[in-house]
């Protein structure tokens, strides 16, 4: 059974030639700012309908795997992430790149893309059931605290001022609550339009943030002939993967680390993708010799958010597999795809479908390969984008967020969405107001309101519960000894920073 | 000399991208009401001259998504002109039947729903039911819901939970989740005396995994989901308290109905194919004629149905689903107000 999945995958010539093309598709949707993992799964389903199971499984894997990488090219390059998998990789790769060391922070990335999707692949082989087990005792109690948990990344991510970081993350909240309320579905800020029903689309919301301010950004500063040119600047010469094994060495730890982060949220539905990046991202920094570093152009901050966002892609389809429970709506398009080629996920699938299984495994082994490949010798490539003049690079990628916005739900109400969001972000950026803490909130917002909401009425209004509930509890301990840390950091360094002036 | 080079580069990029998404949108389903072609009479008998748009009301993937693309794939074949299906997902299914409802009524858009259609009408989702359409045909039934509990509780029968929960009130978690076929289950379940603390438990998937983890006590469910949890054809980790469909499934025929309990419980979900109203007669009789080709006559599509639903071919024309989707209408329209109001 083993074997004959491995080898429906690795033997089959038309079966790795549709990987390859999954991979190399995927990279470039994840690479452009506005289109997604998600969509290029949508748009590749019916295309796999009329393919053996194994090979349309391993094209949408193919295509998970390449998008969730690809998102770390504009997010270096163009400080614009392709999915909400990618924003702590702005954070250093971006400062990497105006350094002039653009090609270094994509080698990194890539390399720590391929360990993290290998890592995570690691532990779906070898122990997914008991994972998958945990996964099961997580109620609404430790849902609600986990989130909890990670709003207090918020201040972490703030940067420079507390006070900013927290009233954008708050903003994020406050958008997360426009449509339909979770459970009782009642109607909240829609203005009796039934286009608003639904609530704002995460990649609206980001891709304005982040993509659209940036642009109207750069168009300001072409007038006041502020341009900041990092072409210049930029080695266009690249050896290898552009760092040394030395550098690979010193960041062993931190791999480990992030891409256990990015497992253990990915085996929790919901909160994996978007938030792996950002947790691990902190907590590399709160670990490190060097806090002050991150977020001045250290390969540390790249490594981090690149490997936990891959590691999140194994963890993600262990509850996948095990429990039929999609953690994200990429997720959802592929348990859709198995339920239409009769593999119904559940405890007895490694019993009833097992070759598929393993074709899975070997799948996703082989569409890492194939994305090392793919931005390994693409990487040289990427750099130049550097090297096109941004009145002509920014409408391009306007027009390619605009496509992306309407290609969500094919309706014009997404793509007004996104430029609204663009003007929030340029607001909100002129202001030097810091935007992960945005995402993160709007990521959350929905999910903590929901399983407070949930736990609730489990238990009647009873608030105990969530201290009496050990993994709980545990999480709001966690919580509250971020907080306390990161102020008492926080509170060292104005004092210091006192003494020297 | 660089410089013009890349300006090339740069918007052949742009365009062959563009071009390639809205080609593959356009395989994945355009979603503009096209302008040309009027609904005169001349088009009974022309139609169809271009591709047809089914639109469903969730993302891709799903058992409602299925049946459409499913039936939408030979009916490309059947019909002569493909026929795309787009995903319109967000409140619950109103967004995309508010659009198909304000569509042009030229025969080349049409709403492929469920169930969903008449729980949106009566929990206020959507303040419309199937009369602001003109229905084509019902396409598609599953193979019926069952209540569920977990292999070590006290009851077998639904007859037996509802008395179990009057001997111990409120403390039984019955999930269900409003809008849904879930909701109106607690509703009856309530109705017929039993005293359950109704919560919200997330997707199907999600509720089995709390119903294991001991996070809830009874949900009910589509067979797919359940049945490697059942002894029999699974670990046994959970059990089925009774169907409650209107008739014995025929993937299932041993597991006794709700009704057959003494519990008046019973609905079934089916799947319907509905045009914006004004829709011409004979381009509706048309495809619905279509419709039952294949879903009657085509061993593949029956294949393909059982084996990732355990579906039989299921097919009412357009008189009896009228017929069929007012009686829903008015079976879920009776407990609108419980429902708008909660338990």
């Amino acid at each position: 059974m083993i074997w004959e999945g491995i080898s429906s995958v690795l033997l089959s010539p038309s079966c790795l030639i549709w990987t390859f093309i999954g991979t190399t598709v995927g990279i470039i949707f994840g690479c452009i700012p506005g289109l997604t993992a998600t969509m290029a799964i949508a748009m590749f389903l019916p295309v796999t309908y009329s393919m053996a199971s194994t090979q349309g499984i391993s094209v949408l894997i193919a295509l998970y795997i390449g998008g969730i990488s690809g998102g770390l090219i504009s997010a270096i390059l163009l400080n614009i992430p392709g999915t909400p998998a990618s924003i702590a990789t702005c954070l250093d790769g971006r400062p990497l790149a105006l350094k002039g060391e653009a090609g270094k922070a994509l080698g990194v990335g890539i390399v720590f893309s391929f360990l993290g999707t290998i890592l995570s692949l690691l532990a779906l082989v070898l122990i997914s059931p008991p994972l998958a087990a945990i996964a099961i005792k997580f109620g609404p109690f430790e849902y609600f605290s986990i989130t909890i948990f990670s709003l207090t990344l918020i201040i972490t991510l703030s940067s420079k001022n507390i006070i900013k970081g927290l009233m954008t993350g708050v903003l994020g909240l406050i958008f997360a609550t426009v449509g339909m309320a979770p459970i009782d579905s009642v109607q909240r800020y829609t203005f009796g339009s039934p286009a608003l029903k639904s609530g704002f689309d995460i990649l609206t919301v980001l891709v304005g943030v982040f993509a659209i301010s940036e642009i109207l950004l750069a168009a300001e500063a072409s007038r006041t002939g502020s341009k900041k040119n990092i072409a210049a600047t930029t080695d266009f010469k690249i050896k290898g993967f552009g760092f040394s094994f030395k550098e690979f060495k010193s960041q062993i730890g931190n791999l480990i680390r992030s891409s256990a982060i990015g497992i253990g949220l990915g085996i929790l539905p919901g909160i994996g993708s978007g938030t792996s990046n950002m947790l691990s991202y902190s907590v590399a920094r709160s670990q490190s010799k060097h806090p002050e570093k991150f977020g001045t152009g250290i390969i540390d901050g790249v490594v981090a958010s690149e490997s936990a966002n891959n590691a999140t892609i194994g963890g993600t389809v262990i509850p996948l597999l095990c429990l039929g429970i999609p953690g994200d709506s990429t997720a959802a398009l592929l348990l859709g795809a198995l339920i239409m080629k009769g593999v119904q996920p559940g405890p007895l699938i490694f019993q009833q479908n097992g070759q598929v299984v393993y074709a899975i495994y070997t799948a996703m082994a082989i569409a890492s390969l194939f994305m090392l490949a793919v931005m390994f010798i693409g990487m040289k490539g990427f750099v130049r984008i550097l090297k096109i003049p941004s009145h002509l690079l920014l409408p391009l990628v306007f027009v390619l967020c605009t496509v992306g916005a309407f290609g969500i739900n094919n309706r014009l109400f997404d793509c007004f969405a996104l430029i609204f969001f663009g003007f929030v972000g340029y607001l909100l950026q002129k202001g030097d107001y810091p935007m992960p803490p945005l995402i993160l909130g709007f990521v959350l917002g929905n999910i903590m309101e929901m399983n407070l909401r949930r736990a609730l009425s489990y238990s009647q209004g009873d608030i105990s519960e969530f201290f009496t509930r050990p993994m709980s509890c545990v999480f709001l301990i966690l919580a509250a000894l971020s907080l306390v840390v990161s102020l008492y950091g926080i509170y060292k360094t104005r004092k210091k920073d006192k003494a020297a002036a | 000399m660089k410089k013009p080079f890349l300006k090339i580069l740069a918007s052949a990029l742009a365009l062959s991208i563009s071009l390639a998404l809205t080609a593959c949108g356009s395989s994945g389903g355009s979603s503009a009401p096209a302008s040309a072609g009027s609904s005169g009479s001349a088009s009974g008998t022309s139609w169809p001259e271009k591709p047809i748009n089914f639109v469903v009301p969730w993302s891709a993937g799903g058992d409602t998504d299925f049946f459409a693309r499913t039936l939408a794939k030979y009916l490309t074949t059947e019909l002569g002109v493909s026929v795309n299906v787009t995903n319109t997902a967000g409140g619950g299914g109103s967004i995309a039947s508010n659009e198909v409802k304000d569509a042009d009524p030229d025969g080349y858009t049409f709403l492929c729903f469920d169930t969903a259609l008449a729980l949106n009408h009566s929990c206020g989702i959507a303040d419309f039911g199937y009369e602001a359409f003109d229905p084509v045909c019902l396409n598609a039934k599953n193979s019926g819901e069952y209540l569920v509990v977990r292999k070590d509780f006290p009851c077998d029968t639904i007859a037996e939970l509802i008395e179990y929960s009057k001997a111990n009130p409120g403390t039984i978690k019955l999930a269900a989740n409003t809008g849904a076929t879930s909701y109106y289950v607690a509703v009856k379940l309530t109705e017929l005396g039993g005293d359950f603390n109704v919560v919200n438990g997330g997707s199907s998937s999600e509720r089995v995994a709390s119903l294991i983890g001991g996070h809830i006590d009874v949900s009910s469910h589509a067979m797919g989901v359940i049945s490697q949890y059942l002894d029999g054809t699974g670990t046994g980790e959970l059990k089925i308290l009774g169907c409650l469909a209107t008739e014995r499934s025929e993937a299932f025929p041993n597991i006794p109905l709700a009704t057959e309990q003494g519990v008046d419980i019973a609905y079934d979900m089916v799947y319907n194919i509905l045009a914006p109203k004004g829709t011409d007669p004979a381009i509706i009789s048309r495809l619905s004629e279509a419709c039952a080709k294949i879903i009657n006559e085509n061993a593949d599509y029956a294949k393909e149905i059982w084996d990732a639903y355990g579906a039989s071919p299921y097919y009412k024309n357009t008189e009896e689903a009228i017929a069929d989707l007012k009686t829903d209408d008015a079976k879920f329209m009776e407990y609108s107000e419980i429902f708008q109001k909660g338990l």
